[in-house]
This record gives C-alpha cells, structure tokens and sequence, in this order.
C-alpha cells in the first residue's frame, strides 16, 4: 500500500512543466518508478502529484547516427539501451554499466534519465556518460538547455535541474576513433546492490584513456589528472601511478556498505584493472 | 484521483476503476483476486512480485495500476493450471524446485520471460535472469535445474513439432 497521490500523465512536455510548476515541492516526475516508489513506499517521499513522462512523444526514443551521435529518451528502459545494437557496438561501455544495475525486472523499468536525475554517487550509468561527454538535454520553464554531464551532480541528491526543470535526452557525441571501455563495480553481492566503488575506464585508439569513478565522493568524478599519466605511456609503472593517483583524487565516506578506507583501497585496485581491460580490449580490436 | 483502466489481464480485458496510487501488485491481488504474485519486500529487492507487462518481467510492487493502462499482464494464473501446467511449472514440480513457496510464482514468471526470449539459455544466463528473485529455502540449485530443464523440453516438443508437420 502506498499513501495517496495524485498521478498524471503529461502528454507534452509543456504539460509536464506547467504541471510541476503548480504542484511545486508536492511533485515529482515519474519515469521508470524503480526509485521513487520505494521511497514513497518508504515513507521518505509523500509527494502529492506523481507526473508521468512516459507519454511525452520522443521520451522513450533511442536515436543514432544522423551526426549528433548517440541520442536516448530520459525515459527509456535500461533493458531496451542494453539490447540496442548500435550502443553495443559504438558505446559499450555504457551499455556494460547500465547492465549491471539492479535485475531484470529492475532494468525493465529503470530509466536512464531516472538513473541521473537521483543523483546518487552510485548512479551505475553516470561513469560512463562521463567518459563518453555526454549533454543532458534538459526541458524546463525557459524551453530547452543543453548540460554537459560533468556540470549537472551538484551532490549526493542534488542536480543542476531547476525547478519544473526534468531531462528529456541524453545526447553521447559521436566518437570519431574506435574505443574499449571496462566498467568494474564492487558491490556486496554480485546483483541487486549499490556500488561500495565503482570504476569506467574507456581507452580510445588515439592514445588517449579516459577514467571516471563511482561511490567514492559526493557525485560521479572523472579524475582527468590521473588520465594525463596515461597520455605517452601506457607500460604497467604508468597504470599503477594512475591508479595510485585516482586514489588521491577520490574523497569516500564511510557508511553501512564500507569503510572510507576500503573504498580507497579499492579504487586504485579496480582503477588498475579497468585500465588494463581497457587496454587489452582496445588491442584486441585493432587486430 | 479515481482512472478507468483497461488492462489485459491473463488474455481477457478487464476494465477498472483505480485510485492513482494503486500499486498493480495490489490491483491484481486485492481487487482481481489473482494472488499469486507476492509482497515479499515491497521495494524491488525480493521479485516475489513478479509478473510479465507486455513479456517483460516487472516488479509488480514498483509499478502502478494506472501505468499498466492498456498493457498485456500474464501472472502465474494465466501460465497454467492444475491439469494443464506450463512446462515451467511442470520441471518445477518435477525437479522438488521449492519448498515454501513463496518466491515461486515470481520465479516461474522471470523463467518463462527468460526462456520466451532466450530458448537455450546457458546455466549463467539462468541464474542472471533469476538474480532478482530471492529464495530463502531452496538454495536455487534445483531451481536452475527445472528451468534448464524445462528449456530442453520446450525445445525438444518445438523440434518434434516441426518435424511432425
Ligand atoms: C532493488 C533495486 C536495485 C537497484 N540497483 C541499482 C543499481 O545497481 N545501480 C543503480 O545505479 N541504481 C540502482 N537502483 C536505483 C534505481 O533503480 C535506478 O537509479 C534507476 O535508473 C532509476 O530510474 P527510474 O526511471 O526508475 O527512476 P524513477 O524512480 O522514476 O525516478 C527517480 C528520481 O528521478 C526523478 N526523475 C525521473 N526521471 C526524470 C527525468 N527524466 N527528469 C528529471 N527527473 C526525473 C524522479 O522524480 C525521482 O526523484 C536500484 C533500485 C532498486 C529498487
Ligand atoms: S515485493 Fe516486489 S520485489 Fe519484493
Ligand atoms: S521456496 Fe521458500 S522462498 Fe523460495
């Protein structure tokens, strides 16, 4: 059972904006529901109007390839990104990272807007934007904005969404030279938790290693300066002194899934790792 | 806010009136009586509430009635019955799969999705499309088994099937 609310469905995205506008801090949109259920159920939410964005026309639509890249409806199934072939094949790496979230039944339903818009540290997709620089395509109040990813976590629950602001699509731009991503998430058990560290390594044919973490500080990071010691080498010295380095740029807390040093010690472990598998893919593609 | 609401439920359309914040476990428990499907958590974390929409299996305690507006529900009732079980529900009996059975609806329904969408399933592709379903009596062994099972005989009834025409 669950306290009562009212629901709608938008038909538009106006709609959804006037909509959230008037129910003001009692409103809350809906997309896949995997999160904002529980937390009604939970009683941590009593919102008063639940606005649905499924009906909204191109919320579910996945689009590739006209050179805007990759574009994704906020509202679209992680299953459905998952078996996409096209983001199999050009942007793996967000596909592995979407795969690991929850179960079937989960990924059925849980969004990829959804997945942003909590904002948890955790967020299973957000490395992985990061590392393919992405654009949140937000609709709001004043029509459209365009969010580099790195600039929408503002903290753990907080975006950069204003108010009757929601996200509309996920745009990954195109990526010119081939790519290997690995994507290396500890969690308690193997399915059905939250990341206690998470780990993206993307390497691109060019040279260049892209990274970005999970878990271990108030938002998704991409730790740029452990990159640059990756630029001209690439031998086991440089991937142990990125690892090392990407320790030091993350900041964990210590809560019920671990301790603050665990997570350190993990990062640099698991960085090692995505870096090499990142690397060993990328050769083994170029053969 | 009341919703009328069409869903086909188990092959037959039912039309309804909801309150908004009906959850579709509650609607198929409470007011169809189908009660197969369990709460076991609440929160997506158990899968005791499992049910295919439109093929796909969903946490039915995540999902509300209203949503399912229009969509294709099957729950365990609409898989089999006692004199006629679906071959999933057959290897589950066959293979002792459970023994409370309480996850067993939610786990049947997570296979058949499974084995519709993918009819030779490895052993690890058994046990991921079961990862959000928890058993806390059987240890899932036995379950893993009447799923793979059950597989080899839908295959075995769909080739002879053919070879027969
Ligand atoms: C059992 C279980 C396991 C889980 N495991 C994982 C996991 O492994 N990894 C992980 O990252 N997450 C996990 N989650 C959390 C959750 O499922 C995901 O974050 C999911 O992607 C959320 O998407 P959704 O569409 O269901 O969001 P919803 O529940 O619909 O919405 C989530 C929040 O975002 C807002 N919102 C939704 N869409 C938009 C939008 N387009 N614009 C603006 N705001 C929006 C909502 O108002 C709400 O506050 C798990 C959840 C459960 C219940
Ligand atoms: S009751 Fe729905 S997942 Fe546990
Ligand atoms: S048989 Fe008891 S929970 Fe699975």
């Amino acid at each position: 059972m669950l306290l009562p609310f009212d629901y709608v469905r938008a038909r538009s995205r106006e709609e959804a904006v006037d909509l959230a506008l008037r129910a003001g801090a009692g409103g809350r949109f809906l997309a896949g529901g995997t999160d904002l259920l529980v937390r009604i159920h939970d009683r941590q939410l009593r919102p008063k109007m639940v606005i649905d964005l499924k009906g909204i026309e191109g919320m579910q639509a996945i689009n590739c390839c006209d050179g805007e890249g990759l574009v994704v409806g906020a509202a679209t199934p992680l299953n459905r990104l998952i078996r996409d072939e096209v983001v199999r094949s050009k942007y793996g790496l967000l596909a592995e990272a979407a795969h690991t979230v929850g179960s079937m039944q989960i990924r059925n339903r849980a969004s990829l807007g959804g997945n942003i818009s909590n904002a948890s540290p955790a967020a299973d997709t957000a490395p992985a934007l990061l590392l393919y620089e992405a654009e949140i395509l937000t609709w709001g109040p004043c029509g459209v904005r365009k969010i580099p990813v790195g600039e929408f976590f503002k903290g753990p629950g907080a975006t950069a969404l204003g108010e009757g602001e929601f996200v509309f699509k996920v745009r990954l731009p195109i990526l010119k030279e081939r790519s290997f991503g690995a994507y290396l998430k500890l969690g308690r058990t193997s399915a059905v938790d939250l990341a206690i560290v998470s780990v993206a390594a993307l390497a691109l044919e060019g040279g260049e290693v892209r990274l970005a973490l999970g878990a271990v500080a108030p938002t998704p990071i991409r730790v740029k300066e452990a990159e640059a010691i990756l630029r001209n080498r690439k031998d086991k010295e440089a991937i142990r002194e990125a690892a090392v380095a990407t320790r030091r740029l993350a900041a964990p807390i210590s809560d019920i899934r671990a301790s603050r040093e665990y997570r350190l010690e993990m990062t640099e472990v698991l960085t090692a790792r995505a870096i090499e598998q990142a690397l060993a893919g990328l050769a083994a593609r170029a053969r | 806010m009341i919703h009328n609401i069409r869903v086909k439920v188990n092959g037959e359309w039912v039309e309804a009136c909801v309150p908004s914040h009906r959850r579709l476990l509650d609607f198929l428990r409470e007011d169809l009586d189908l009660i197969g499907a369990k709460e076991g958590c609440g929160g997506g974390e158990c899968g005791a509430c499992t049910v295919l929409v439109n093929g796909e299996p969903i946490n039915a305690c995540l999902m509300l009635a209203v949503e399912a507006d229009g969509a294709d529900v099957l729950t365990v009732e609409g898989l089999g019955y006692a004199d006629h079980l679906d071959p999933v529900q057959e290897a589950f009996v066959e293979n002792s799969a459970l023994q409370c059975g309480y996850c067993i609806p939610g786990m049947i329904m997570s296979a058949k999705a499974l084995l519709v969408r993918n009819p030779s399933p490895t052993r690890e592709e058994v046990v991921e499309a079961i990862s959000g379903n928890l058993c806390r009596c059987t240890g899932y062994a036995r379950i893993v088994d009447a799923i793979m099972q059950a597989a080899q005989v839908a295959r075995a009834a769909e080739s002879s099937k053919v070879g027969g025409e």
